[in-house]
């Protein structure tokens, strides 16, 4: 989900999305590239997201991945799924209060 | 996940590593931004992200199926090692395509005979009533029933669900556009095709009305006839067809391939009843279990109506009725059901004999590979060494008579193959055997030169002896006259061939006897070259106004009238007092039934009596249903026959059509089908398994002797003759064998059980084929010991001490 989140927002290269979610979860996630890429690769198989390589000029050839619709519609669903679970562990354990 | 093919996955391959590549350089740009110098950046880089081909390689194994992957590098290196070992592979692929073909032929066949599912839907809760007569003798059953059983039955719990037919059919003269063509027609009561699960394609079956004696002649063609007959004319129904020459109405036309308990063309009512045709065991009844019952639950059902209506009908005090019901693919499938038991039993000995061959080549294969990697590992320390003469000739003989643990498994494996081998050999003796015995029996006429056919007369316009008696004789006069034709003549039935067997007494004697029986036309003896032994044949001279006679044969005389002259006995048979008036050979005959003491067998000389055609009565003409007269011709070439059979009865009925013309040569083989397709399949499934078995011990003795070079060498240098090793190598090899034969004695006792039902004319514990099997075994297993024995011959001890 976050990757599909992020990759949803704009087309976004690996070294990016891994960096993104370090800084958005204040470093509490963390990926790194032996776990990083596999997963990219297995959500590009399904069909979620694409990648392409894009040059400009003096800037190094990079890989960016763009959410397909089919991710979308995975995403919406898997956002679904965890405000859900967030609000039932919410309503169990009174996440917000502390 | 798809497996990637290879040029798309080295380059998905380089995009990955590029990519990873990318990555750490990211890394690098980020600290050097942050002040880092580059050459520090790119090893905090590496710190944070590790080798990016080292990575690239750990991602990769975290996508691919590993499974896959092993396989297929196992798969590679399997072909590499076997195409190192070109004997290894040979052999072992051999030995798999044999056993592999074997199996697979004789499952196809067993798949086909036995387990494939009857073509009706819930076939499974299909049963046939059957009757079973216990007593002190014996017991005895069948699915045959008499009307009144039926009749029981159809007012029993039961009735809805049960539909009674004739289990057989019979041929006859279908006429459609003035054409007559030879079909098969079943007669089945109403409600048969509901209980089968198999409704018409087109209108639909007999009603009860019409199944009642009485009712109107109405037919049910199968889907193949009315295509080939009426060109599948969708307005069929209401049209009427000529049957043995009488009008029926066509109500049902069945679905393409469809097929009952039997192969027919048409099907017509039973209209069974409990007198005539119905006062005997002519009926069968199917029975559809319902949802839910056990085929016990069934029986408990059913067996009071079949009981009750035995014991109205009469048994002997001593016998016991009782009722039951047998699974119709069961009964279906019973003739093949021993021969393809046999097949698979010999099949699975074989398969049982390849296993233990590859066994012992990967045993040898294990065994080689650790003599190399000990060779190579200890021959430096062996050369520094002295050679121990007195220890290597010690180990050396350890081996030649017990071997290390290795060696005795391997052994154990030689002799079980052996012991399977002689018990496969055994069976294909005894099967052998029995083909002989069948062959050499004494056919007791003159089959060569002999054509038959077959012609049902099962017609409107053949209903007593006198229609039939005219046809004969205006045929047989036709015949007679055509040029090439030496003799010919007309029968009920045949020799090989089942025949129409009757009860008869002799004049005075209260109890009744069982005969083959056959009609004959004049010249039948003179047509099939069946020597008179005494007396007369049937002559033109016996005609219905005279007195009546019969021929018997000398199996009639041995076992009906052994203490007294049989020439001039009377018999009552066939509604009238016959005497005695020839004696003629026996000839083979499949048989019908079997008097206490005659040998049992496929084919049998059986008590026969033949009766001339001129004086039968409407009884016999009657048994018309269920055996056609068959005309012979001998004639000096078949297709002379041929044309002669066709020429002389479309001359005297063009509406009569020909059965299969066969040569008596054919009519003989198929009467031994059987017996000749088991003996040539166990034959070859035993050929297999010798195969295997000496090639297992070739094996053996060529690796031993390849094993103990060393030792022979030594010994030859000290002084042993070569004649007296090699003595000793191929002793070796035969002492596993005989052993091996020791232990088939075991295993050889079920295993000629098996076979037993099928043999004729040998024990099934004939000494000659177990000591025959056992000695042919015992010298393959020399030979194939001797073989690489043979090779110490040309070891020069010099060479061998040397290396």
């Amino acid at each position: 989900m976050l990757v599909l989140a992020l990759v949803s927002e704009t087309p976004r290269h690996g070294y990016e999305i891994g960096k993104l979610i370090t800084e958005r979860s204040k470093g509490t996630i963390t990926f790194n590239m032996a776990s990083l890429y596999p997963l990219l690769y297995r959500m590009e198989r399904h069909g979620w997201i694409t990648g392409e390589w894009r040059e400009r000029p003096k800037e190094r050839r990079r890989r960016f991945y763009r959410i397909t619709p089919e991710g979308e519609h995975v995403l919406a669903g898997q956002r679904g799924l965890w405000r859900g679970f967030v609000s039932a562990l919410d309503q169990v354990a009174g996440l917000k209060e502390s | 996940m798809a497996w990637t093919p290879w040029f798309l996955r080295a380059r998905r391959d380089r995009d990955r590593e590029e990519e990873l590549r990318a990555h750490l350089a990211m890394h690098v740009d980020d600290f050097v931004v942050r002040g880092v110098p580059p050459a520090e950046a790119w090893r905090r880089a590496r710190v944070v992200c590790g080798n990016p081909r080292v990575k690239r390689e750990e991602i990769d194994d975290m996508q691919r199926l590993p499974l896959l992957d092993s396989l297929v590098r196992d798969v590679r290196y399997a072909v590499r090692v076997l195409r190192r070992t070109p004997g290894f592979t040979v052999t072992t692929v051999a030995t798999l395509a044999l056993v592999i073909g074997a199996n697979a032929a004789v499952f196809s066949l067993a798949n086909a005979l036995l387990l494939t599912p009857l073509p009706f839907p819930d076939a499974d809760r299909l049963a046939l009533v059957s009757v079973e007569y216990t007593s002190p003798r014996g017991s005895s059953s069948g699915q045959s029933i008499d009307g009144a059983t039926w009749e029981a039955i159809a007012k029993g719990p039961l009735a809805n669900r049960a539909a009674v037919f004739t289990n057989w059919t019979a041929g006859f003269n279908l006429v459609v556009n003035q054409q007559a063509r030879f079909a098969d027609q079943q007669r089945v009561g109403a409600g048969f095709f509901r209980v089968l699960g198999v409704m018409p394609v087109i209108g639909r079956e007999f009603s009860p009305e019409e199944d009642a004696v009485g009712g109107p002649a109405v037919a049910i063609l199968s889907h193949a006839l009315w295509a080939r007959s009426f060109d599948a004319d969708p307005n069929i129904l209401g049209k009427t067809i000529l049957l043995r020459g009488e009008p029926w109405q066509v109500i049902g036309v069945m679905p393409d391939g469809f097929r009952g308990t039997t192969t027919a063309d048409v099907w017509t009512p039973l209209q069974p009843t409990t007198t005539g045709e119905g006062g005997g065991t002519n009926y069968a009844a199917i029975v559809r279990l319902p949802p839910g019952q056990s085929l016990l639950a069934a029986v408990a059902e059913i067996a009071p109506a079949v009981v009750g209506a035995a014991s109205a009908a009469g048994v002997p005090p001593d016998v016991t009725v009782s009722g039951g019901l047998v699974p119709l693919q069961d009964v279906l499938s019973a003739d093949n059901r021993e021969p393809i038991t046999m097949l698979g039993a010999a099949v699975l000995t074989v398969l049982l004999i390849a296993c233990v061959n590859l066994a012992a080549l990967l045993l040898w294969c294990g065994g080689l590979s650790l003599l190399t990697s000990l060779a190579f590992g200890l021959v430096p320390a062996w050369q520094s060494t002295r050679l121990n003469v007195q220890s290597a000739l010690v180990e050396g003989r350890s081996r030649s008579i017990a071997g290390s643990a290795r060696h005795w498994t391997r052994r154990g494996l030689i002799v079980s193959q052996v012991a399977l081998g002689v018990v496969l050999l055994v069976s294909a003796g005894l099967l052998m055997r029995t083909f002989v015995n069948l062959q050499s029996l004494e056919p007791g006429f003159n089959p060569a030169g002999l054509t038959t056919t077959a012609i049902s007369l099962l017609d409107a316009r053949y209903p007593t002896p006198v229609e039939v008696n005219v046809l004969f004789d205006q045929s047989l006069e036709r015949l007679r006259g055509t040029p090439g034709v030496s003799a010919a003549a007309v029968s009920l039935g045949l020799p090989y061939e089942r025949v129409l067997n009757m009860g008869f007494k002799y004049q005075g004697e209260d109890s009744g006897r069982n005969a083959s029986v056959m009609y004959v036309t004049p010249d039948f003896f003179r047509t099939f070259e069946i020597p008179v032994t005494r007396g007369r044949e049937v002559l033109a001279s016996d005609v219905p106004t005279s007195r009546p006679v019969v021929v018997v044969n000398e199996s009639f005389a041995r076992w009906y009238s052994k203490d007294e002259d049989v020439m001039g006995r009377v018999i009552a048979f066939a509604g009238a007092e016959r005497v005695i008036v020839g004696l003629v050979n026996d000839v083979q005959m499949r048989p019908g039934f079997f008097v206490d003491g005659m040998v049992r067998g496929p084919i049998v000389a059986s008590p026969t009596i033949y009766l001339p055609a001129a004086q039968i009565n409407e009884g016999i003409v009657g048994t018309h249903i269920w055996f056609p007269p068959v005309w012979s011709v001998r004639a000096s070439s078949p297709a002379v026959a041929a044309q002669a059979l066709e020429q002389a009865i479309a001359s005297v009925d063009a509406l009569l059509p020909l059965g299969q013309i066969r040569q008596m040569a054919a009519v003989r083989a198929s009467a031994t089908a059987e017996q000749s397709m088991l003996m040539t399949l166990v034959g070859a499934l035993a050929l297999v398994a010798l195969l295997l078995a000496a090639i297992g011990l070739h094996g053996l003795i060529s690796h031993s002797v390849a094993e103990r070079t060393r030792e022979f060498g030594i010994r030859l240098a000290l002084g042993a003759t070569p004649g007296s090793t090699v003595r000793a190598v191929t002793l070796s090899g035969m002492t596993l064998a005989a052993i091996g034969v020791v232990l088939w004695a075991l295993l050889a006792i079920p295993a000629s059980s098996l076979v037993a039902s099928v043999l004729y004319g040998v024990a099934e514990h004939d000494p000659l084929t177990y000591i025959g099997a056992a000695v042919f075994l015992l010298v393959v297993a020399s030979i194939a010991s001797l073989l690489p024995a043979l090779r110490i011959l040309r070891l020069d001890p010099a060479t061998t001490l040397r290396n």
